[in-house]
């Protein structure tokens, strides 16, 4: 099934922009505040999934499909980031018996 | 308002709102549920722009994959117990005004921005997988390759940090 | 692109030889790629030979010029970390292919031509080095170290992608050329998300390369990665990042340098002070080091500012002397092996092992910016360039260097100094011939590539 572009039918591109800039804050937002490593993983992943929408909004208002490969290679890079940060939080854990990033201060001064 | 525009609308704001959820939500286990149905309103949100490819790799990657994974080391760690510290007071606040002012500033720059003019097509097919693949293996070949490099970093790099050492018994 | 191909299969290679528990092989087949790879750059460049046609990647003057340096800086700190890579011999291939690996990711952040490449590179740049920091896996700091700076880094890369994301919406293109040309175009004209992207751009620039007020990753992540692993991440990674840092602001967004460049010198101004006083009170040395790399990183930013034709001659110089420093550096703190990194170890150096004293306290020379060294000449390099359109950060950043040489000379002074009588005398270090070889390699650089700079 093709459906006719959507920004034909009325949505603008500055919703997808404003959407994907709420989402990005929001990301930005969990990153600041949480304090369970994990989760800030997943707040980087909200703030990756931003950036990717706003990508595919741009590629169907410009009909280009460069920027799906990009959100291609995002998703690769991200794949990529999420196994090395859990890994570490793994080595952490095992060092640590915890993930919360308020706890790791042994570097100061 | 047609179909479509509310269809969006009630999309965008769905997505805003698990999105919160998982910031907000203080069990970690749920927090990676609420993630999971981001990642399926997103993927509503490609379908709607017409790009199918992202919307089932988003799915199969990200939902699939990755979430997965988040959920494994939880489960590993034992860590879907609440028992994360909460942040003080001050910290939320001045974290809550860095995101407000983050998105005031970029929202107001955006209402004077001189976006430029869309392409006029009914049909627009760029989404598909055959334009994708055609893209993806010819103009952009070289970064396809280029990620191998990076995807065999991460794996040695991931076997060398988890993997536990082998205690030398003598 | 032959040089690519050729450090990512000796980086391979070194892995699968791991096997055979013979970590010479492993450095010899390291060492031999990382020179087949530089000789490859130099002769691509010479001969303007290629044998594919290939989109996103351009081996011009300036990333063959950053390239030689990038592998150079390689080869000493892989030659510097053998004596500890060997230590761990079922380790040692994955450490060394690691570092190789970075290193590609270096040279494709010297030489892309559109954002694909340019993002892909940054992560394979940072992606091994987030692994490398953590390597030292029975000490919990060096695994804080590596998740402090994998989590800066995965944010600064969500920040650089959305101003990516950004850009685009404005040019409708990846292509540094035609985002070139767009601005150019459009002057006046600019939507205004073109200036968010380049301020997202900005910042994670700033992040990446460690400069006030995203600075506070660094002297943690120095601090608690493994002695190899800073050396490589102050000489290598750094020239990686400042490279794209020009490609992309010196080159790409030149034209709305009036907007961007304000805004840069008020920072990098922050940068020099933050990195100077802070440096003041360390009693460690890999803090120190950190600190002075933030206040090196303020020098450098200057030649971003200032748009001139010998800009990137000018970093090119300035990061040279700089890496020889910091490896040099590395090297005696690695042969002194102090658990506690103190700098107090450093005392009396000279009497134990001349020479290795002699070259700390080149490589501290060098990092005040005292002549004859190189350092000296790097900086006056960046500072000559700069001092016609900025006198007063030229001013500022003079005030810094000497607030700098105040703690570098306080070093100095240690390492010159007699040991206490009281305390029990250290005795003699070891040097194993590798490290006496990099000694050597940067005391000649150092006492003498500053004359062949300004030629």
């Amino acid at each position: 099934m093709i459906l006719a572009s959507i920004f034909e039918s009325g949505v603008s591109i500055q919703f997808y922009i404003v959407l994907s800039t709420i989402l990005f804050a929001i990301g930005v937002l969990g990153v600041l505040i949480r304090k369970n490593a994990i989760i800030v993983l997943m707040c980087v992943e909200i703030m990756l999934n931003a950036v990717n929408l706003l990508m595919v909004a741009f590629s169907t208002y410009f009909g280009n499909g460069d920027a799906q490969v990009f959100v291609f290679f995002i998703m690769v890079v991200a794949a990529a980031e999420a196994t090395i940060g859990l890994s570490i939080l793994v080595l952490l854990y095992r060092n640590n018996r915890s993930v919360d990033i308020g706890l790791f201060n042994k570097l100061k001064g | 308002m047609s179909s479509l525009e509310i269809i969006a609308t009630v999309l965008g704001g769905l997505t805003i709102g698990s999105a919160l959820m998982v910031v907000l939500s203080p069990h970690p286990v749920r927090s990676v549920l609420y993630l999971i149905l981001t990642f399926f309103l997103i993927s509503g949100n490609y379908i709607l722009m017409n790009a199918q490819f992202i919307a089932v790799v988003n799915i199969i990657v990200y939902a699939g994959a990755i979430m997965v994974l988040f959920l494994f080391v939880l489960m590993l760690l034992n860590l879907s117990k609440d028992n994360e510290p909460k942040s003080s007071i001050k910290m939320k606040i001045a974290a809550t005004f860095a995101g407000g002012a983050l998105l005031t500033v970029l929202i107001a720059a955006l209402k004077d921005s001189v976006i430029l003019p869309k392409t006029e097509m009914l049909e627009n097919q760029q989404g598909m997988v055959e334009n994708l693949g055609q893209l993806l293996f010819t103009k952009y070949v070289l970064p396809f390759e280029m990620s191998s490099i990076l995807f065999i970093a991460a794996m040695v790099g991931a076997v060398l940090l988890a993997k536990r050492e082998k205690q030398i018994i003598e | 692109m032959v040089a690519l191909i050729v450090i990512f299969i000796s980086g391979l290679l070194s892995l699968f030889l791991a096997f055979a528990k013979k970590p010479w092989l492993v450095l010899l087949t390291a060492s031999a790629g990382l020179i087949a790879g530089g000789i490859s750059l130099f002769t691509q460049f010479y001969y303007q030979y290629d044998f594919i046609h290939y989109e996103g990647l351009k081996f011009d003057g300036f990333a063959v010029a950053f390239g030689l340096i990038a592998i150079l800086f390689t080869l000493l700190v892989v030659l510097t970390g053998y004596s500890s890579f060997k230590d761990k011999p079922q380790h040692t291939g994955d450490y060394i292919a690691l570092l190789l690996f970075s290193l590609t990711g270096a040279l494709c952040m010297l030489s892309f031509t559109d954002m694909f490449m340019f993002f892909l590179g940054l992560e394979i740049l940072s992606i091994p080095i987030y692994v490398m920091a953590g390597s030292n896996k029975d000490d919990v700091r060096s695994s804080e170290a590596s998740l402090k700076y994998f989590m800066t880094g995965a944010f600064a890369t969500g920040v650089l992608l959305f101003g990516i994301a950004w850009i685009y919406g404005g040019t409708a293109s990846f292509k540094l050329d035609e985002i070139t040309a767009f601005i150019y175009n459009a002057e006046g004209t600019h939507s205004s998300l073109i200036y968010i992207g380049l301020l997202m751009i900005l910042s994670a620039f700033l992040f990446k390369v460690g400069a006030a007020p995203f600075h506070f990753w660094s002297p943690d992540v120095y601090d608690g990665s493994p002695h190899i692993v800073t050396g490589f991440m102050a000489a290598v990674v750094k020239l990686g990042a400042f490279g794209a840092f020009m490609k992309i602001f010196s080159v790409t967004f030149a034209g709305l340098h009036d907007f961007w460049a304000p805004a840069l010198s008020v920072l990098a101004i922050l940068t020099m002070f933050v990195g100077n006083l802070s440096a003041l009170k360390q009693i460690r040395f890999k803090r120190l080091l950190a600190y002075s790399s933030i206040t090196h990183v303020g020098y450098a930013l200057l030649t971003i500012i200032v748009q001139s034709p010998d800009s990137a001659f000018n970093l090119w110089a300035y990061i040279f002397s700089y890496g020889f420093s910091t490896i040099g550096l590395i090297t005696v703190a690695i042969i002194i092996h102090d658990e506690e990194d103190r700098i107090e170890a450093f005392r009396g150096l000279v009497r134990r092992n001349p020479f290795t004293g002699f070259v700390a306290i080149l490589g501290l020379l060098s990092l005040a910016g005292v002549p004859p060294l190189m350092g000296f000449f790097g900086k006056f390099l960046v500072f000559s360039e700069a001092i016609t359109q900025y006198p007063w950060l030229v001013a500022i950043a003079i005030i810094n260097s000497g607030i700098g040489i105040f703690y570098y000379l306080r070093m100095v002074i240690l390492v010159l100094q007699k040991e206490d009588d009281d305390k029990p005398k250290t005795p003699r270090h070891k040097v194993p011939v590798l490290q006496m070889i990099v000694l050597a390699i940067c005391a000649l650089a150092l006492l003498f590539g500053g004359n062949m700079l300004i030629f």
